[in-house]
């Protein structure tokens, strides 16, 4: 030990005050693991939540649909001279609803910074056909690869692959619940007649279920050029181009931007599904006050522990003030005994919540859930360490400032 | 020329719980370097009390308190605890020592917080107080085992360890037999004849007393006698 170099003397008191009452020591450590890891632990699941739902989400839905909104008339004139009523009678403008060169707005919005994933599609209004029964029901036309990079159909595809539609012109991707009632597979050729009136023979190439039994009941996927053929249309016809970006949470802010650019309309897929948003609002609002109460409770159960700690140290205060520690040394000591209590309670915290974690992950909940969605994510576990430390400072240092600048004698008296 | 170590100028303080009273009233005096002191007075008539204000450890009085020349009244609690490490030894007239902590930690804190020497040497000097006060053999023992007379003793050697310009004793012999009161007497008197250092005690021993170079007696707050002659 060098002269110059001041002895650790703060620490060595803090140190044997967290020694020597081992049980205390623990006791309030205890109570720091609690907090966090049930904190970090509710964090992690509303983290699961949110991913999980927004995956399933996305299978279907882009996170910018651009497509081209009906016009509204607007009146010549709205209001006369001489206060003569006008009346005026706005109808949607007769034009189609198709996006003009789509080759190019597509090319546009593939040299944005922050599109990653554009493909365009088509839908159109068909009837399955059943003996002398239809069904009605929709079919997507799509660029099979590139929808399938978007909406990782390959995850719900239950039979056949959804790459064999590139190689039939005529192929069909049926959902499971039609396929049931069309009592088809892989292999078959079913009849389908377009809105239009055109009717076609397709080959089933693959059956996909969602568990989402609307869509299950309609839905099929075909080539986009054969989709084009079942309207009667040429290979410009593109009524909708899907656009994902590199952070779906920032598609509210994104949107107009494209807007903007292409002179159609975007729509984000929060604003598109605003039920589910507010459903998906108030579960993490729900959580996310629950983990805050967690954390006050367990904030106030530490700070009393702590507070305790250094009213049952008052006597011990007066003393070493008695033979000149100062005020900040008072603080530094219970302060120091507080953060390593709180560094055990952190450490035994964190390895609690993460065991959590890994058990439910491997929890098999069924349905298209699969395993329970819950996952690591580092900002829980940092913001749950965040919070200890300071609680656990605060925890040390209100109640010692206040002992700290008190006069000995005052404590002696007493 | 006899230098001035410690002066008070009508120092006050009222006590206001239960009912407003004044302790102490006026008290002026000086007390010299090298002076072995030692207050007398009945129980209650404020010696303690002074006593707490002279180690700067009580701040809520009126008047003026010189330390080493220099005028400490109005300071501030950082200040004064660095001037208590420093230049104050005090002795409690109940021990209180650091009970988690072995007697030797209890005398090398207060050096250990001065922090001006390196931490072999103090344990050594710990060493030496310990054993001057005949507690070697205890010196790696919690504090809390020991009897009374012995934490009493630990306590003298913790106010010994900077070498303090004045140590302060409430009572510091109140819990010992007659060997060792004897023992601590002529420790405190080689203190202030061969070291220069200035010893003011608060004390009911009329032989402790006595044999002191100065007494100063006490009643009701005030000073009744600067220089007591025992008869």
């Amino acid at each position: 030990m060098s002269v110059k170099k001041q002895y650790p003397i703060n620490g060595e008191v803090a140190y044997t005050y967290i020694v020597s009452n081992k049980r205390l020591t623990m006791v309030a450590a205890l109570g720091v693991t609690l907090g966090i890891a049930v904190f970090i632990f509710m964090n992690s699941m509303l983290a699961g939540f949110d991913k999980s739902s927004s995956e399933a989400f996305f299978k279907s839905i882009p996170h910018i649909r651009i497509y081209k909104d009906d016009e509204i008339s607007k009146p010549i004139a709205n209001q006369s001279r001489n206060n003569i009523p006008v009346i005026v009678n706005p109808k949607v403008v007769p034009s189609n609803n198709t996006i003009v060169n789509p080759k190019q707005v597509i090319q546009l919005l593939k040299n944005q910074p922050d599109v990653i994933l554009v493909t365009p599609q088509l839908s159109v209004g068909i009837f399955y056909n059943n003996a002398k029964t239809q069904i009605s029901g929709r079919a997507i036309g799509i660029f099979p690869e590139e929808a399938n990079q978007m909406f990782n159909m390959e995850s719900y595809v239950v039979e056949g692959n959804v790459n064999y539609l590139k190689n039939n012109i005529n192929g069909i991707l049926l959902g499971s619940g039609i396929a049931a009632k069309m009592n088809v597979k892989e292999g078959d050729n079913i009849s389908i007649t377009s809105s239009v009136g055109m009717t076609k023979v397709m080959k089933v190439i693959g059956i996909f279920q969602t568990n989402n039994s609307v869509v299950d009941k309609t839905t099929s996927y075909i080539n986009i050029a054969f989709a084009q053929q079942l309207m009667k249309k040429n290979s410009s016809y593109i009524t909708d181009i899907n656009v994902n970006i590199k952070d779906y949470n920032k598609a509210k802010a994104y949107a107009p931007q494209l807007a903007q650019l292409t002179n159609y309309k975007a729509e984000d897929w929060e604003s598109a599904n605003e039920t589910y948003m507010a459903a998906t609002r108030m579960r993490a609002i729900i959580i996310r006050f629950v983990s805050i109460s967690i954390l006050l409770v367990a904030g106030f159960g530490i700070y009393n522990i702590l507070n305790m700690t250094v009213m049952q140290k008052i006597n011990d205060i007066a003393i070493l003030k008695a033979i000149g520690f100062n005020g900040r040394d008072v603080i530094r000591i219970f302060v120091a005994q507080a953060l390593i209590i709180g560094l055990i309670g952190i450490v035994f915290g964190v390895l609690f919540a993460s065991i959590m974690v890994a058990v439910l992950q491997n929890y098999y909940v069924g349905g298209d859930i699969g395993y329970f969605p819950i996952y690591f994510k580092l900002s829980n576990f940092l913001k749950g360490i965040f919070f200890g430390f300071v609680v656990t400072f605060l925890a040390g240092f209100i109640p010692a400032r206040k002992a700290a600048n008190i006069d000995p004698v005052t404590i002696f008296r007493k | 020329m006899k230098e001035i170590i410690l002066k008070t100028q009508s120092v006050t303080k009222h006590f206001y719980e239960p009912v407003e009273f004044k302790v102490l009233d006026t008290i002026s005096f000086e007390v010299y370097k090298g002076e072995f002191l030692t207050v007398i007075g009945k129980s209650g008539c404020g010696k303690s009390t002074l006593l707490y204000i002279l180690s700067t450890m009580d701040t809520d009085f009126e008047g003026e308190l010189f330390v080493d020349n220099q005028n400490i009244s109005r300071w501030k609690q950082d200040k004064l605890a660095a001037i208590r490490n420093e230049k104050i030894g005090f002795v409690f007239q109940f021990h209180y020592l650091l009970g988690e902590f072995s007697c030797l930690k209890n005398v090398m804190i207060p050096a250990l917080r001065l922090g001006k020497l390196p931490h072999d040497v103090i344990e050594e000097k710990a060493y030496q107080k310990l054993e001057l006060l005949g507690l070697k053999d205890q010196a790696l023992k919690p504090s809390s085992k020991l009897s009374g007379g012995q934490q009493q003793r630990v306590a003298i050697a913790r106010a010994l360890i900077n070498d303090p310009l004045i140590i302060m004793g409430d009572e510091p012999t109140g819990n010992l037999d007659s060997a060792n009161t004897q023992n601590i007497f002529s420790i405190f008197k080689e203190l202030t004849q061969e070291f220069g250092q200035t010893i003011i005690a608060v004390t009911h021993d009329q032989d402790f007393a006595k044999a002191s170079d100065r007494t100063i007696e006490m009643q009701d707050g005030k000073i009744i006698n600067q220089n007591y002659k025992f008869n």
